[in-house]
Parts: structure tokens; sequence; C-alpha cells
């Protein structure tokens, strides 16, 4: 870990002086994962690729500014949501409350959980709907506080709280049946 | 299960990176978003380069028009005198205007204005007069220049002689004035 640290910091260092190479190689370290949270965020090719490219641009072209060269993943990761949030928004998602008695009736499910293929759960949660697709994102797979939730989505916790919930339950539901492959 | 899942979620986060971007499209339209970038940064440095010089010239030109402002006013509000070129032209200027002022006194004790020969004279010194006037705007103009400084005494001595002249139409006066005393 310390040693890939290093590299980073080599690599973040080239960057910043304009290593096209360099870049390409931080650019390969990183895109699978940034492209499969933008892909869960928005369930749209098109649109993940869009945001996994501006937010490399965006990235390479602020990294000066960057204080922590050994945060440029977690930073990175903050840039590709920010941009997923700020399409969303483009796109009209609202993270508005919702109707909390629905939302109960979907997490009283309490069937044995099934073998689950992570390529089924990733579609799964896909196709989620947006608002609590997101929340669940940040929530279940970022470790995102619902705190912090609340302060990026500009909801209240409770509202994230609840999203979250109806998500979980949604995504149960979804996965109901499938079998875990190791 | 939803706590289940929550758990499965937390250890499989990794394991749900299931998908692969088109990285050679991606990769290529990053190094175009860079390169706009890049270019909108160099464009903007040479505008904020562009409007720094100009201000700097503007700032230059000021200064000198407020340069130029201030020698015309120095100049203007300082003349130049033969004392200031060199201190044995200053002396010699000096020891002029004496005699100029002790010929002016003497010529003055006599005042017969009404003399043809003196008013003549008299026209001729402020002529002489305008002269030197000139002369000294000459040399704050040109600074050291021998035929100006030569100028300037030259009028002292004319102006001397004029006033001698003077002094003797006068004393040529008191002489009649007194003959005529006499004879009576």
């Amino acid at each position: 870990m310390g040693e890939t640290v290093h590299i980073n910091r080599r690599v973040i260092e080239k960057c910043i002086e304009g290593d096209i190479k360099a870049q390409f190689q931080l650019y390969q370290q990183y895109s699978r994962a940034m492209y499969n949270i933008a892909s869960r965020f928005l369930n749209n090719k098109m649109d993940a690729e869009d945001i996994l490219q501006e937010s490399f641009v965006t990235a390479f072209h602020r990294l000066g500014e960057l204080q922590n060269k050994d945060a440029f993943g977690g930073w990175l990761k903050r840039i590709v949501i920010n941009n997923c949030i700020s399409l969303q928004r483009k796109q009209r998602v609202h993270f508005e409350e919702i109707d909390e008695q629905k939302q109960g009736e979907l997490s009283e499910e309490t069937e044995a959980m099934p073998a689950l293929d992570p390529g089924t759960v990733h579609q799964a949660i896909k196709e989620l709907p947006p608002k609590g697709r997101t929340v669940l994102v940040l929530r279940a797979l970022e470790g995102y506080s619902h705190k912090e939730i609340a302060e990026t989505l500009g909801i209240t916790v409770s509202t994230s709280k609840t999203q979250y919930s109806r998500a979980l339950g949604l995504l149960n539901q979804k996965l109901k049946g499938t079998r875990y492959v190791e | 299960m939803s706590s289940d899942l929550e758990k499965y979620l937390q250890e499989q986060r990794s394991a749900l990176d299931v998908e692969s971007p088109d990285d050679k499209a991606i990769w290529e339209g990053v190094r175009d978003g860079l390169h706009r970038t890049e270019l909108r940064s160099v464009r903007k440095r040479m505008w904020i380069r562009i409007r720094n010089m100009a201000a700097l010239v503007i700032i230059l030109i000021s200064v000198g028009y407020m340069a130029i402002d201030l020698v015309s006013e120095h100049r203007s509000g300082k003349t130049l005198t033969l004392a200031d070129l060199d201190q044995e032209l200053g002396s010699r200027e000096k020891e002029y205007r004496i005699l100029v002022n002790l010929k002016f006194q003497e010529a003055g004790a006599y005042n017969h204005v009404d003399n043809l020969i003196i008013a003549e004279l008299l026209e001729e010194i402020q002529k002489l007069d305008t002269i030197y006037e000139q002369t000294l705007k000459d040399l704050n103009e040109l600074g050291y220049n021998e035929q100006v400084i030569q100028t300037i005494f030259d009028t002292y001595e004319k102006k001397i002689f004029l006033l001698e002249l003077i002094i003797l139409e006068n004393n040529k006066i008191k002489n009649h004035e007194n003959n005529q005393d006499l004879f009576l």
C-alpha cells in the first residue's frame, strides 16, 4: 500500500507537470472504479462516460490544488460523485420527502438472504429509482453518513434515512430468488 | 434481510465494479478536454499579460507626462542664470549688474526725459532689455552656449555705453544750466 501511494505521488507530480503518459497511467488506475460509481448513480452508459471524462479533465486541471497527494483516489471519487449529482439535478431528479408508509411496508420483509452475484446486484442497484439509488450508493457503497448525504443532496437527515431504507427494501425485492456465485 | 444486504454491499464493494468503460474513447475525450482547458488557460494568461502590459504602458505614459510637466514647471519656475552654468561667468555678470545699477543711479539723478537725445537713448536701453530677456530664454532652452553668453555680455556693455551717453548728456544739460545761471 505504501509503495502504491509512493508511486501515485510520483505519478501525480508528473501529471501536474503535464506529462501525458503519467496522466494516462493515473487514468487507467482509476477509470474502472470511477466509471462503475458513475454508472450506478446514473444508470446510463453515455452519461457515465461523459461524467468520467469530465471528472478526469477537472481532476488533471486542478491537481495542483490538491494538498494531500496521497488522497487522490478519494478526491477523484468526490469529483465524480459531485458531477453525477449535478447531472441528476439537471435531469430534474429531486430528493424530496417520500411516502414513509410505503417505505415501511417494503422494509418489513424479512426473507432469508439469497446467494448473490455481484453483477446482478450492480444491475439491480442501477435499476432502482434515481432518488433512492443515489442515497443507497452514497450510504452503502461510498460510506457517506446520513448527515453528509443530507448536506450533499440538500435534504434532511430524516429524508436521507427514509430514502435509504426504501431503496434497500426495493433492492431486496429485486434480488429475491437470485443465486450467489462465488 | 436488509442488514444482511447492507453487510453484503459493504463486503463486496469492489466486486460490484463489474462494468468496463470504453477507455480508448474516454481517454481521447480527456485529452481533448485537457487541450481545450490548456488553450483557455493560455488565452486567459495571454489576456492577463496584455492587460498588465497595457496598464504598464498607461502608467509609463502618465509618469512620462508627469515628468515632462515637472521639468517644464521647474524650468518655467526657475530661470537659469550664467551663475548656474559657470561660477566665473556668474561673477562677471554680477560685476556688470553692479556697474549697470551704478550707472542707472548716476543717470537717474538727472532726470531729463524730455530731452530728445536722452529719450532716444532710453528707448535703445529698452530694446536692449528686450534683447536681454530673449537671450535669457535662449540660455534656458539651450543651456551653455558661447554665442548666447556673448550676447548677454554684449547687452550689458551696450547698456553701460548707453547709460554713459545719458550721463554725458545729463552733464551737458547740467553744465549748460550752470552756465546760464552764471550768465544770469
